[in-house]
């Protein structure tokens, strides 16, 4: 017999207050999505190519969760509890690089090429909602900060300005209502 | 520089040399397997290759559950399916897949369907999501993809027109078999179109954001074997030697860029491919001096690391530092240029039978297919279009 005190299970440690960033981060993601469609040209050119019905979903292993639905040509993020049966899922394998990527630590880019992610699904269809991602984090960021989630920051623009403000309100005003 | 992170995996046994094929039948029976279902293609059959494989099984205990011989040129994941039954019915237990990247990959996208028991194997898209083991699978190249050791199928979604990628460790075959009598009946004009393909495959690895220094390795040793070879496979196509380099060139490519995946120049060629049907090593060949190009002003110590490997030690070190990487992109012109003139094949879009109406739709399709990802440059829709039209 082994002395099962000198051998004890060790239960993994907790990512609480990463994923609470991350969760956060995903809000302003989600909602960057839906009120980017209303209000940036550049994204709503990308989502109108989407397929509709359209849901994605974007998951990390034991973290967080957002998912997007595109239907009857309504964009909608559906909130973090959402349950839904994705078309296409990226997930993330590990909630701390979850958290590097919402904090600007590792680019989307790197997470595709240091194999971060998986992804579910159709993968050129992936690459379409990176895309519009990509540009809500352009939107959402001064360029100076945008550069460290993004390879491709558009340069400055009024319209740009003018969508920032837009959107933050807009996720502000979701957030209210939510509440 | 190493880069702050990469993985590197390659699990595929490699049994390359003479008489290789004579070694299936030991090693089926080390997979625990008997009774294999042979995937094959018309052109395969028809060059007598499907008989040297079903002959090297001559006083073994294996028997052939079935022989499927008419896979078609990019294949789709309607014949994946329709195989899928084959296997099912006839009661195999693995797969050999005997032919060219259209083979391989139909056989890879089989061995989907029927591991995870199921009807369709579009369930599967995606990369790195399967989670089984798969069933017994050995591969016998005759051309010179590489994907005898890649962890990747492309496979037509004739619906949608467009290649989807299916990726993940467990579609890794588990032995490649390059016996030099399979490559030697390959016409001229496959001959070239693979060597680009391969070559495209170590350039875009040695290029691309995955690149480490395993891939490396991997990438420029395909390029020594593929530059000291080419010529003498087209002067003499039965001369066992350089028809047996040139397989290995491009299983060394492959595992490169199994790794380190590819770029900009094969989401066109797939573009090319699914939109125009022009062959994959064509298409890749046509653009990768274009894709060189492009990728030049992020990333040109890498491309003046491809000149070494590209044209050896002596032209280097004649070449001045600041020239090397334009050096190495007009070697690869060089070379496909050479290859026009000894097989015909095609350099310009135009010539391939692309109609220029088409552009538009190729760079949509492009920008869309998941090698981009992996390109040090993010492609848009107006870079794709000015690449396709300089290549027109
Ligand atoms: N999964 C991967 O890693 C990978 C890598 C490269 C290419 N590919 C895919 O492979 C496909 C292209 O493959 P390919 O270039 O080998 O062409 P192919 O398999 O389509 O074959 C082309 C033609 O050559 C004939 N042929 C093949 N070997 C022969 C031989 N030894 N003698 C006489 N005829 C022969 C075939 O019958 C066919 O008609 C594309 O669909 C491409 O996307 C996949
Ligand atoms: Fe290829």
């Amino acid at each position: 017999m082994i002395e099962r005190d000198r051998y004890p299970d060790i239960e993994p440690g907790t990512k609480r207050a990463k994923n609470w960033v991350t969760g956060l981060s995903l809000y302003f993601l989600g909602m960057g999505i839906q009120a980017g469609y209303a209000i940036d040209p550049v994204i709503k050119q990308e989502i109108d190519d989407w397929p509709d019905p359209f849901t994605f979903l974007f998951s990390v292993i034991n973290g967080p969760r957002m998912a997007i639905q595109k239907k009857d040509g309504l964009v909608r993020y559906l909130g973090q509890k959402a349950e839904v049966r994705a078309d296409v899922e990226m997930c993330i394998k590990n909630p701390e690089f979850a958290f590097m990527l919402m904090v600007g630590q590792m680019s989307t880019q790197d997470a595709v090429a240091h194999n971060r992610q998986f992804v579910k699904g159709d993968l050129s269809q992936t690459l379409a909602v990176i895309r519009v991602m990509s540009r809500v984090q352009a939107l959402l960021f001064p360029g100076f900060i945008a550069k460290n989630y993004i390879n491709r920051v558009p340069s400055f623009s009024w319209l740009i300005l003018r969508n920032r403000i837009l959107l933050y309100g807009n996720c502000l005003l979701g957030a209210f209502q939510r509440n | 520089m190493l880069p702050s992170y990469y993985e590197f995996y390659n699990s595929v046994k490699i049994a390359s040399g003479n008489k290789a094929l004579e070694n299936i039948p030991y090693e089926l029976g080390q997979l625990g397997a008997n009774r294999p279902l042979i995937l094959t293609d018309q052109g395969v059959a028809k060059a007598g290759l499907t008989k040297l494989v079903i002959d090297s099984f001559a006083g073994s205990n294996v028997t052939i559950g079935a022989v499927y011989d008419s896979i078609p040129v990019d294949s789709s994941h309607l014949v994946v399916n329709q195989i899928a039954e084959i296997y099912r019915q006839k009661s195999c237990d693995s797969i050999i897949a005997v032919g060219g990247g259209s083979v391989i990959d139909t056989a890879k996208g089989v061995n989907i369907v029927v591991t995870e028991g199921s009807n369709d194997l579009l369930e599967f898209m995606g990369n790195n999501r399967l989670t089984k083991p798969m069933k017994p699978f050995i591969v016998v190249p005759t051309t010179g993809t590489g994907s005898e050791v890649t962890a990747a199928a492309v496979i037509m979604n004739t619906e949608k027109q467009t290649k989807m990628q299916f990726t993940s460790p467990y579609m890794l075959p588990k032995l490649a078999i390059l016996d030099p009598r399979m490559t030697e009946t390959m016409p001229p004009k496959i001959t070239a179109a693979t060597a680009l393909d391969a070559l495209t495959h170590a350039i875009e690895a040695f290029m691309g954001t995955q690149k480490n220094p395993i891939s490396d390795a991997f990438a420029t040793a395909a390029i020594v074997l593929i530059r000291d070879n080419i010529q003498n496979v087209l002067k003499n196509g039965k001369d066992k030697d350089s028809r047996l380099a040139m397989a290995n060139a491009a299983l060394l490519a492959g595992i490169a860029f199994s790794n380190s995946m590819v770029g900009c120049v094969h989401a066109l060629a797939h573009a090319l491919g699914g939109v125009c049907h022009v062959p994959h090593g064509i298409g890749n060949g046509i653009m990768l001096p274009h894709g060189m190009e492009y990728n030049l002003d992020a990333v040109p110590e890498h491309i003046a690391g491809l000149l070494l490997p590209l044209v050896g030690e002596e032209r280097y070190v004649e070449i001045p530092p600041a020239n090397r990487a334009l050096e190495a992109i007009a070697a690869v012109r060089a070379l496909s240029s050479m290859l026009e003139q000894a097989t015909g094949i095609p350099l310009r879009l135009k010539d391939a039978g692309v109609p220029e109406d088409k552009l538009e739709s190729i760079a949509k399709v492009a920008i869309n297919d998941g090698a981009i990802a992996f390109n040090p440059k993010a492609m848009d829709f107006d870079d794709a279009l000015r690449m396709l039209r300089a290549a027109y």
